[in-house]
């Protein structure tokens, strides 16, 4: 967790009243930083307060976005979708009688826009995430949006921007959509936080039902040091973005990229031509399996990701990488290496080591 | 480590013996399944024991692999009348090869497992003999491996009673000391059956029953390809009252052949040439054995006669599918070599 928001969360959760619900001096002291998270949540992503649905996380912000809004008479998502909007959209198609449309990417792992706009109707539900979590390959949601709107089709559209708010001014996106989902975990805020932006007009209905916090929308007593952790999180990344820290992610990214791609043969960068948020490389090798480089990567002390596993923990073939038409067994040899703003250059030069090293012995002894 | 109290004594006691452990478990199935090698609930076990060892746990996925070295010949196999042991497949392609590969490829020195059966080293190489608590013996299961497997292969459980096993793991806190047995085929659900399991992947037909003496139609089952070699329970009683006995599924006559209990007697089976393996050097046509042609059956003495075993004394009918597993007749726990048999 970010020192900043770790300082603001201890302050919260020892000095403030846990319930803002109620009549008495405390309650209103406690609704009264609720109302400060919000405000500032919703200043750096360019809203109005009462846009702001506290949540649990990202999922609950996904599910909320599709199964709380207005019953759609279609669901459009891409195929790249995370499992909290996928899973979301299935349901409705299956218990909600609603239309899934489920929209394909290209090569470099990227929505098509001309076909997306032939594929949606009017009054459809879209959800297009604004990055890919584990290519980081940046969607162009906002195009997407401007094109319904040029073309006069009048739709509801979520954007998760859960991968995307770690390195991304989420404003554009914020202004181009009509709810985005963001997740505090992957900002450096604590892990059970998250965020639902929502028209303040739009009639979600909670699929957490109970109390009236959060004007029905969200049942239960808001974590009120969780969010405003969460808003101090959004505030350091849009500094991050201001000073410079987020370019010179890029270029440790790309130096990492660029020293495996250059020892590594056959090894390929995904979305390598495609915009891709700072801090993710995602890489698939030939020949080799993404459990068995994880092993050694592990006991070399870089803790990576397949990019996809399933509920044993086991990687699978990503469904992200073969909607993408890459091949299942270049599939099973994928990696994702995620740097943060914190993450030094000698680590960078530790990580691609260890990963050149290890690629090397599993095909020495293949 | 598959969750279960035997893989998680061996790991801790390769732990305990100074050995540096890192923890392993296949993920194989990705179907509907509660029980054995295949549930979530089984690596969670696994993942908190490797916890409570306080060494690394990963989980390899190998459920195409799974699904095409074992389930698929699995299913064809009762399409074509016969019965294969789906742990010995698993165990010849899975554990002791894919992953012993995989293994070497991490530079790991040995791979082991919870299997009761030892690994002896004597001065002709390795032996693989029965696991100490007899009741457990597994060497049924591993009886297709070879020199180099063996030589790679530690077994720390066979040494021990289960329990003792169970002892061990319960003075230590582990979480799967008291965890029951798993027994049947991992990949299919209790509740269903091997019925429902083959029913939805390929179609079951109804059978006659031919007697094997008269060639006359002596009644019928609704699912031949759920029949078994051996199988007398649904198969009715003869003229003279005695339970038949199945001796040949005949898939492309859609009929079972039964016979009376004496005459479905055999004296050889013959094993598929290219599923015979050894644990040494192999066996001269003419050496004794004594041989064990099911997973919980006595072994009885034979001769090794190069494609088949003639049998010392007469046997009831082996499945085609299953494995015999041939041990030294003078030192009857010692594993010499296994194979399929046909027929």
């Amino acid at each position: 967790m970010r020192a900043a928001s770790l300082a603001v969360y201890v302050d919260a959760i020892t000095g403030t009243p846990p319930n803002p619900s109620g009549a008495h001096r405390l309650a209103r002291a406690a609704a009264s930083r609720l109302d400060e998270a919000r405000e500032r949540i919703a200043a750096v992503l360019g809203t109005t307060p009462s846009a702001i649905v506290i949540t649990s996380g990202g999922s609950e912000a996904d599910n909320l976005a599709l199964l709380g809004s207005p019953r759609p008479s279609s669901v459009v998502i891409s195929a790249i979708e995370h499992p909290g909007v996928a899973a979301a959209a299935a349901q409705l198609a299956a218990h909600h009688d609603v239309a899934l449309v489920v929209l394909g990417v290209d090569h470099e792992g990227r929505l098509d826009v001309a076909e997306a706009v032939e594929r949606i109707d009017d009054g459809s539900l879209v959800s297009v995430m604004a990055a890919n979590g584990e290519t980081g390959v940046v969607q162009p949601v906002i195009e997407l949006s401007e094109a319904l709107r040029d073309r006069g089709v009048s739709v509801r559209f979520h954007s998760d921007a859960v991968a995307a708010a770690s390195t991304h001014d989420l404003r554009a996106v914020t202004d181009a959509v009509d709810l985005v989902s963001i997740a505090g975990q992957k900002i450096g805020a604590p892990i059970g936080t998250g965020v639902l932006v929502a028209p303040p007009d739009l009639a979600l209905h909670g699929i957490l039902v109970g109390g009236p916090q959060q004007r029905s929308r969200r049942a239960g007593t808001e974590n009120i040091p969780g969010a405003l952790a969460l808003a101090v999180a959004l505030e350091e990344v849009a500094r991050e973005l201001a000073d410079g820290s987020v370019t010179q992610l890029v270029a440790r990214r790309d130096h990492l990229a660029a020293t495996i791609v250059a020892t590594i043969p056959g090894a390929m960068v995904t979305g390598a031509g495609a915009d891709r948020l700072a801090g993710h490389l995602h890489l698939t090798f030939d020949g080799v399996r993404s459990e068995e480089l994880l092993l050694l990567l592990d006991q070399a002390g870089v803790c990576a990701a397949a990019g996809s596993a399933c509920s044993s923990g086991a990687p699978t073939a990503s469904p992200t990488l073969l909607a993408m038409g890459i091949d299942e067994a270049r599939a099973r040899g994928a990696l994702r290496l995620t740097l943060a703003t914190s993450t030094t250059d000698d680590e960078v030069d530790a990580a691609a080591q260890a990963v050149i090293r290890s690629v090397e012995a599993l095909r020495s002894s293949g | 480590m598959s969750g279960g109290v035997d893989s998680s004594v061996a790991a801790l006691v390769l732990q305990e013996q100074g050995h540096e452990v890192t923890g392993v478990t296949l993920r194989l199935w990705g179907g509907a399944s509660d029980k054995g090698c295949c549930s979530v609930a089984d690596v969670e076990d696994a993942r908190r024991v490797a916890g409570q060892l306080g060494i690394d746990h990963h989980v390899f996925n190998m459920a195409d692999e799974f699904n095409r070295l074992v389930v698929d010949p699995y299913v064809a196999a009762h399409q074509a009348g016969s019965t294969p042991n789906p742990c010995i497949e698993c165990n010849r392609h899975l554990k002791f090869d894919l992953l012993l590969e995989s293994a070497r490829r991490l530079g790991f020195e040995r791979v082991a497992s919870g299997h009761h059966a030892k690994v002896k080293v004597t001065d002709h190489g390795v032996e693989l003999r029965r696991g100490h608590d007899l009741a457990k013996d597994q060497s049924y299961v591993l009886s297709m491996l070879g020199p180099d497997q063996l030589a790679m292969l530690l077994l720390p459980v066979g040494e021990m009673t289960k329990s003792e096993v169970r002892e061990l793991a319960r003075s230590r806190g582990l979480v799967t000391s008291a965890k029951a047995e798993s027994q049947d085929t991992c990949f299919i659900e209790s509740s269903g059956g091997r019925r429902r399991f083959l029913g939805d992947r390929i179609s079951l037909h109804r059978g006659t029953l031919i007697d094997l003496g008269t060639n006359e139609e002596v009644g019928h089952v609704e699912e031949l390809e759920l029949v078994t070699v051996g199988q007398r329970r649904g198969l009715g009683v003869d003229d003279s009252g005695q339970r038949r006995v199945a001796v040949e599924i005949d898939v492309a006559r859609r009929a079972v052949l039964v016979a009376d209990p004496a005459s479905s007697l055999i004296d050889a089976v013959a094993l598929d040439p290219s599923s015979i393996t050894w644990t040494a050097a192999p066996l001269s046509a003419g050496t004794p054995v004594v041989v064990q042609l099911r997973s919980h059956a006595a072994a009885i003495p034979a001769i090794w006669r190069g494609d088949h075993l003639a049998l010392g004394a007469p046997s009831s009918p082996v499945a085609p599918g299953q494995t015999a597993a041939m041990y030294r007749a003078d030192d009857p726990e010692v594993v010499l070599g296994s194979g399929v048999v046909i027929r």
